[in-house]
């Protein structure tokens, strides 16, 4: 029983690991997706976008 | 992952769809200027199958109006993500100013209103992360996904794991 304890808490630590890490990934590329628009749109319009929206 | 064929996209697609190869994008423009940016970003969070994490960022001066034009591109191009790659996509909202619910919510209608979705599983979930956040997710497959069982008995199996909270066992 605390082996089957011990494993089922090893494998949700393991997975929420994936989770977060998923998580920064796309935070990070988010990040680089975002300010690449921003500095292409100051080149066309002269002014950084009011309003971003990240899905 | 396989590059999608943006000919064929833009056969159909409302908006002209365009690659962006230094931010890695597909990119299109809408009538109100919006200009928006997706992303397929190749992630480990299933062990079972291939599996992308997809982002959608747009950008304006103004707040973006309700635009059906946009949904149909967006839904049009996750569809073509499906025609080349035999993977699950997975949509983590962005939980960075608080609207990710709305965001969610705003995905799940898209979904709810697209002509094939029949063809896909949506299955959308709320995961309480390691800093108590409250984050949405889904994972989006073809049910002709030969690892269809495979993937959704993981994803499942995994979104209950996260539901038994540490402090819960402890007492």
């Amino acid at each position: 029983m605390e082996t089957a304890n011990k494993e089922f808490w090893q494998k949700r630590e393991a997975a929420m690991k994936r989770f977060m890490a998923a998580k920064e990934r796309k935070k990070a590329r988010i990040a680089e997706i975002t300010q690449s628009l921003c500095e292409e749109y100051k080149e066309k319009t002269g002014n950084y976008p009011k309003y971003i929206n990240v899905w | 992952m396989n590059a999608l064929a943006l000919d064929v996209i833009n056969d159909e697609a409302p908006y002209t769809v365009s690659w962006h190869e230094k931010s890695h994008t597909y990119r299109f423009r809408t009538d109100y200027d919006v200009v928006l940016a997706i992303a397929f970003d190749e992630d480990d969070m299933l062990e079972t199958a291939e599996s992308y994490v997809f982002s959608v960022i747009n950008i304006n001066n103004i707040p973006s109006p309700r635009d059906i034009k946009m949904r149909d591109t967006v839904m049009l191009i996750i569809e073509h993500f499906f025609k080349v790659n035999q993977a699950a996509l997975l949509y983590i909202c962005e939980n960075g100013d608080g609207k990710q619910q709305m965001r969610g919510r705003l995905f799940e209608f898209w979904f709810s209103t697209y002509r094939m979705k029949d063809d896909y599983l949506l299955m959308p979930v709320s995961i309480e992360d390691m800093e108590g956040l409250e984050n949405f997710a889904a994972l989006i497959i073809r049910k002709d996904n030969p690892k269809f069982v495979d993937i959704v008995s993981e994803f499942s199996n995994t979104i209950a794991m996260f539901r038994v909270k540490p402090e819960k066992y402890d007492q």
